[in-house]
């Protein structure tokens, strides 16, 4: 763990992460357009070289000259830069849409389809956790105990399909031709709450057994405090960090869940504009996609990592305890997380930042 | 497509079709009594608006003739047999007369692209735009026989055919109250005819040789051509050629893209209502709508209160969306799922599609084909009944020629595409092709593997390709399967390095299909034509295939065709696979439905058997 | 430690991996059936005592399919995890060990890969490089880079500072010897536990890759692919998905199980 000293709650430390923040994302931007720039085939070719249309090569080359597509990649890269600085995000080359156009339909579907998956997956989570640690009976713990792990193992696309066949199809709860928008996000987001809450679920699980066997408790316990209250209070604090930590790495997979739900369910969104994108190799909505998810999953983490200081009160009593609030200490604390085995790690990371 | 399915066609020659060659020099149509008529009789418990045949055998179709009594005329052709034989139609809603009201939902499997008439070939697109515009001419799906619409007759044309002179139908209207008339017509071909490279609008690939249009009077235009264009009267009837309002036609490609379908404004019996971008688009029908073919038994409004086409890319949830009942109608139905779907009492239609055969193009340049004798034993050693009945059923019939048996300028090779493994092992000995105790034969060092595409629009391409690699395989020829998404194959098909096996498709209602295919300046599946050097491989080939857009008549035409595939086959340059058509599932309650010369679905005649109780439980949601 | 009663759990979950680890070693000694040709068998065949997981849309068992295809899927899971492992670990290994401008080059391209959507990476990666199963799975591998080089990286910082390492550089020790000798087998075991649990996560990220038609090419029976060739049929057919879906989800469990077993012992 990081010996570095936080800078104590400053705005130096503040302005750093801002900063790193851009830099990301200017990164990411750069490398971005330098990978779709290598993709072989262009929307050009994937939107004209298409027998349907029956164009001779000599019409295809015109049309490349005529849409700009022929120029080099640096041109076409500070072209794009330039735009996406001041917010035109071009067209896509497979429809003549704006992409602005397209995300603004797309966006809002995505954002309800997400936070609506994400709530599920937080309470979905709690409950988990709770039962696997509260339980009453020995094997409810046991099996609740192995849910998380369950979960993480699920295909999500192979969820959605048997989702919607049962659900929808077999049981016929729910309509997928004429939906009220409530209807049309139970399923998806049911598929999107199942990998979501796994790693959270986990996180939890693992607070509570660490809080309950700190000597603290038992002591506080003795001197007769309600006991509900105390390990609502002890497990929250304890939790809080590594659950939100988590919570911003989740956001990162959203794009990725989005791709498969909304491509298992056809609904509208980031994740299915993306799966056309790539087919089409649109590149100028990928590179959006890019841009869009990376600086939301950059903001996200950004006011994550601010918020440490805020919410760790142990932090700032006892700066010493834990090792550094931001950069450092994010980083070993997320270097263990990930993708399926997150919470596994961020325990024994605990472990170690508590020895 | 069978189409002598006349007995159960209400679609049907609503006058004796005029003869198209006579339609060439001018002669109005023949409005004669109505032959074809006499089917309407059978209405009511047939209530078949089959245009939509399906592919049946002369035997299947005769069974079909009598099963039309039971089969509510979807027209299916065998599929239509199969599945009243497999569980006679107890429906007791059969027939009765058309119900107007309802709105029908309809599932895609792909979003569509564009609406720009000359790119709408894609059938998402497709299906859109042939419903909501109209064309000057139509055409028959069945006889492929071609009809006044918004011209009210059949088009003057010159003894060598590059003028075109129609007489528009008074009172069309597009669906924003501008009028139909020669003027926006002129402007309609303009467009399709030129194209407009700086709003990177292409011209239409049937529209060859197009000069400049002129307006006579307000009813009356001329279109004039720098060569014979004798598919012009037939271009025009293609939903390529819709038309389009004046104020549409300034859009520029983004203008025609996703998100502003409703602002497509034609003059065709639905109108875009709206659209959910990438997943749903609303048609509602013209209430005003007077202008359908004369031709068709139905005028007036389309029976419909609309239709709710939806995205669902996923194959799955379009089957279980048809098999719950949500949805009424959905494109593409597997072959694997054509019995299950039947044996739940869904319909399946198979439309046909009119053009050059599924079949594989032998890419002649590339060295390890340039012999002769390779391409012949390539074509001996596919057993292409095994994978007919392996994979697919009744309704792709085996190829009998380069063309389908109901496209324009068939002609039938019997016994040129004969399984004979053993033959084909003497024909590669005989080349020179030796099996070195290995699987697959070498020469001089080189081994005899190809590359084939797997073209993904087709059914199953994957699956015809796996079973061809072994019949392959058998003889001593290796073939992988080219992997990839569809821009890669499109991208890699125009590479002879990468492809030299070419799998596809055309669909087209014209003898230009075969040019479609084949030129160099369209799809050149042979690769014929060679890009980097701008020549072409086998100029014999390229110089017959101008021919058949250039004859001015029809007889001279169909000689063109004739030419092209005697040279295939004798050359041993294609083996055509199956007739592809476009298969649709449907729930019994839809009737009428219809499809154009090439399958794409046509709204106009399509009635919901229960509108009437729908309408008062208030019909779907929204 | 309250998790002592999983150990039975841990067993199964050992025999799950060793059965599948035989399939993909010997498949011909758990099923007689051709995985690639359906012969003459009907298509669609529902479950029964000659196929146990019926048959497919060609003819195929879909059991044998499963068994032949168990090569493949792990092979490619343990590709991307290998990726991911060695370039993840070497750079964490760099990251940790030098400070200063290298940590922060190698820190922030890391903070880049993790905030670009990993199956956006993965399916760009793919195209990049070709369809093709090894092609998948490096794609997969890519996205995992991020995660290693973290954990090694923070292991690394962990273990340079404990009083052993310091002790072996104040009694002359080399940077290169002391990395080998002291800090890189202190710092590997919790990293090889993450690999252990990645496996299971990359079988699903190479089977979302097939689902999206990004995958392994047919007629290779990947677990994926078989998924996503059945699903097509999944209204009609049930069985051509549900029971590769069953099959998945319990070898990734079972890898899941035993990484955390390996985690705990190691931590």
């Amino acid at each position: 763990m990081s010996r570095t000293r936080p800078p104590a709650l400053s705005w130096r430390y503040a302005l750093n992460r801002v900063g790193q923040a851009l830099l990301v994302l200017a990164i990411a931007f750069t490398l971005a357009s330098v990978l779709l720039a290598i993709l072989p085939g262009d929307a050009i070719m994937a939107r004209y070289a298409n027998p349907e249309l029956a164009l001779s090569p000599d019409q295809i080359e015109a049309i490349r000259v005529q849409s700009g597509a022929d120029r080099g990649w640096f041109a076409q890269y500070l072209t794009t830069l330039a735009g996406f600085l001041t917010g035109d995000f071009g067209y896509s080359v497979a429809s003549g849409a704006a992409v602005s156009d397209l995300f603004a339909a797309a966006v809002p579907a995505t954002l309800a389809l997400a936070a609506v998956g994400l709530a599920a997956a937080v309470l979905a989570a709690v409950a988990i956790a709770l039962l696997a640690t509260f339980g009453r009976q020995r094997w409810l713990r046991a099996v609740f105990d192995a849910v998380p792990s369950l979960f993480i193992s699920v295909p999500a696309f192979w969820l959605g399909i048997v989702l919607i066949q049962v659900f929808s199809f077999q049981l016929g709860w729910v309509s997928v031709v004429d939906p009220s928008p409530a209807e049309a996000l139970v399923l998806p987001a049911l598929t999107l709450m199942v990998p979501l809450s796994a790693p959270l679920a986990q996180v939890l699980i693992r607070s509570i057994d660490e809080v309950r066997a700190q000597p603290f408790v038992r002591v506080t316990r003795a001197k007769g405090a309600s006991d509900g209250w105390l390990l609502i209070h002890a497990i929250a604090r304890n939790a809080a960090l590594p659950a939100l930590t988590m919570a911003g790495l989740t956001f990162g997979e959203l794009v990725g869940g989005a791709v498969v739900t909304e491509t298992v369910f056809g609904r509208t969104g980031i994740g299915q504009l993306t799966s056309q994108a790539v087919a089409n190799r649109d590149n100028p909505v990928l590179l959006a996609v890019v841009v869009v998810s990376t600086a939301a999953f950059v903001l996200v983490n950004l006011a994550i990592d601010l918020l440490y200081p805020v919410i760790d009160v142990r932090l700032r009593t006892s700066p010493g305890d834990r090792g550094a609030p931001g950069n450092q200490g994010g980083h070993s604390l997320r270097a263990a997380s990930g993708q399926a085995d997150a919470p596994a790690t961020a325990p024994a990371d605990r472990q170690e930042a508590g020895a | 497509m069978s189409r002598p399915h006349t007995p159960a066609h209400t679609a049907d020659p609503g006058e004796p079709a005029p003869r198209r060659a006579a339609a060439r020099h001018g002669a109005p149509a023949d409005r004669g009594t109505p032959a074809g008529r006499g089917t309407l009789a059978s209405r009511g418990p047939l209530a078949g608006h089959s245009t939509l045949a399906g592919h049946s055998t002369p035997a299947s179709h005769s069974a079909l003739a009598r099963r039309s009594v039971l089969g509510l005329g979807l027209g299916a052709g065998s599929a239509l047999a199969l599945s009243a034989c497999a569980r006679p139609d107890t429906d007791p809603a059969e027939g009765g007369s058309p119900l107007t009201g309802g709105v029908l939902v309809y599932f895609d499997p792909q979003a569509w692209q564009t609406l720009y008439p000359p790119q709408v070939g894609f059938y998402p697109n497709g299906g859109i735009m042939n419903n909501i515009a109209d064309r000057l001419l139509w055409q028959d799906p069945s006889t492929l026989e071609l009809h006044p619409w918004i011209a009210e007759s059949l088009p003057q044309i010159n003894d060598d055919a590059t003028a075109f002179t129609f007489r528009l139908r008074p009172g069309v209207t597009h669906s924003d109250g501008s009028p139909l008339d020669a003027a926006n017509v002129k402007r309609n071909m303009d467009l399709y005819g030129l194209g407009d490279d700086k709003r990177q609008l292409p011209p239409s690939e049937q529209i060859s040789n197009y000069v400049s249009g002129e307006v006579l009077d307000s009813r009356t235009v001329r279109f004039r051509f720098s060569a014979p264009s004798p598919g012009f009267a037939q271009a025009v009837s293609v939903m390529n050629a819709g038309l389009l309002s004046n104020a549409t036609l300034t859009r520029d490609s983004q203008g025609f893209g996703p998100g502003s379908a409703d602002r497509i404004i034609a003059s065709g019996p639905f109108v875009v209502e709206s659209e959910e971008l990438g997943t749903r688009l609303r048609l509602r029908a013209r209430t005003d709508y007077d202008w359908a073919p004369p031709h068709l038994p139905h005028q007036g409004r389309p029976y419909l209160d609309g239709v709710e086409i939806i995205v669902g890319t996923e194959y799955s949830v379009r089957v279980g969306a048809l098999v719950s009942g949500q949805a009424d109608a959905i494109r593409q139905v597997d072959a694997p799922d054509e019995a299950r779907l039947t044996e739940r009492g869904l319909r399946i239609v198979a439309a046909a599609t009119n053009g050059v055969t599924n079949s594989i193009a032998m890419r002649f340049p590339h060295p390890l084909l340039s012999d002769q004798r390779v391409r012949e034993a390539l074509i001996a050693a596919v057993d292409r009944k095994r994978i007919l009945t392996k994979l697919f059923t009744d309704n792709y019939p085996l190829a009998t020629g380069i063309l389908a048996h109901s496209a324009q300028g068939y002609k039938r090779f019997d016994g040129a595409w004969r399984h004979d493994p053993a033959q084909a092992g003497r024909l590669l000995d005989a080349a020179g092709w030796a099996r070195d105790g290995g699987a697959t034969r070498v020469k001089d060092g080189a081994a005899l593997a190809l590359r084939v595409n797997d073209a993904l629009p087709q059914p199953r391409s994957k699956e015809v390709m796996t079973l061809v690699q072994e019949d392959l395989a058998k003889v001593g020829i290796a073939l992988s399967i080219n992997p990839g998404d569809m821009a890669t194959q499109d991208a890699d098909a125009l590479s002879l390095e990468r492809i030299q096996l070419y799998h596809s498709m055309v669909g087209r209602a014209d003898f230009d299909v075969i040019k479609s295919q084949f030129a160099g300046t369209r799809r050149n599946a042979l690769l014929n034509y060679d890009a980097d050097t701008k020549k072409y491989r086998d100029p014999q080939l390229e110089k017959l295939l101008d021919r058949v857009s250039s004859e001015p008549q029809e007889a001279g035409r169909r000689g063109a065709s004739w030419a092209v595939q005697d040279r295939l086959v004798d050359r041993a340059l294609v083996l055509p696979l199956f007739e592809e058509p476009q298969v649709y599932g449907f729930r019994r309650r839809v009737r009428g439905f219809a499809c154009e010369a090439v399958g794409r679905p046509a709204f106009y005649d399509t009635w919901l058997a229960d509108a009437g109780e729908r309408a008062q439980n208030g019909g779907p949601r929204r | 430690m309250r998790r002592r009663h999983i150990r039975p759990l841990t067993l199964a979950a050992a025999a799950v991996i060793a059965l599948v680890i035989a399939w993909a070693l010997a498949p011909g000694l758990f099923t007689r059936q051709d995985p690639n040709d359906g012969g003459t068998t009907a298509a669609l065949l529902a479950p029964s005592g000659a196929h146990w997981f019926g048959t497919d849309e060609i003819g195929r068992d879909v059991f044998a399919r499963m068994v032949y295809g168990a090569s493949h899927s792990l092979l490619a899971a343990l590709i991307a995890v290998g990726v991911g492992l060695v370039v993840g670990t070497a750079l964490g290994l760099i990251a940790g060990s030098r400070r200063g401008w290298a940590e922060d080059v190698i820190m922030r391209a890391v903070d880049v890969l993790l905030s670009i959507p990993a199956l956006l990476l993965s399916l760009t990666i793919v195209i990049i490089l070709g369809f093709g199963t090894v092609n998948a799975a490096i794609a997969v591998g890519v996205t995992a880079i991020a995660q290693f080089a973290r954990l090694t990286r923070s292991q690394v910082v962990r273990v340079s500072g404990a009083p052993y390492v310091q002790a072996a550089y104040g009694s002359g020790a080399g940077y290169g010897s002391v990395l080998v000798r002291h800090i890189v087998p202190n710092s590997l075991s919790p990293v090889l536990a993450l690999a252990v649990l990645q496996i299971g996560w990359a079988i699903l990220q190479i089977s979302t890759l097939g689902f999206l038609g990004y995958g392994t090419p047919p007629p290779t029976p990947e677990w994926g692919l078989i998924i996503a060739e059945g699903r097509n049929y999944v209204a009609t057919s049930w069985w051509l998905t549900v029971f590769p879906g069953l099959i998945i989800m319990i070898v990734v469990l079972a890898t899941h199980r035993l990484g955390t077993a390996l985690r705990q012992v190691s931590a």
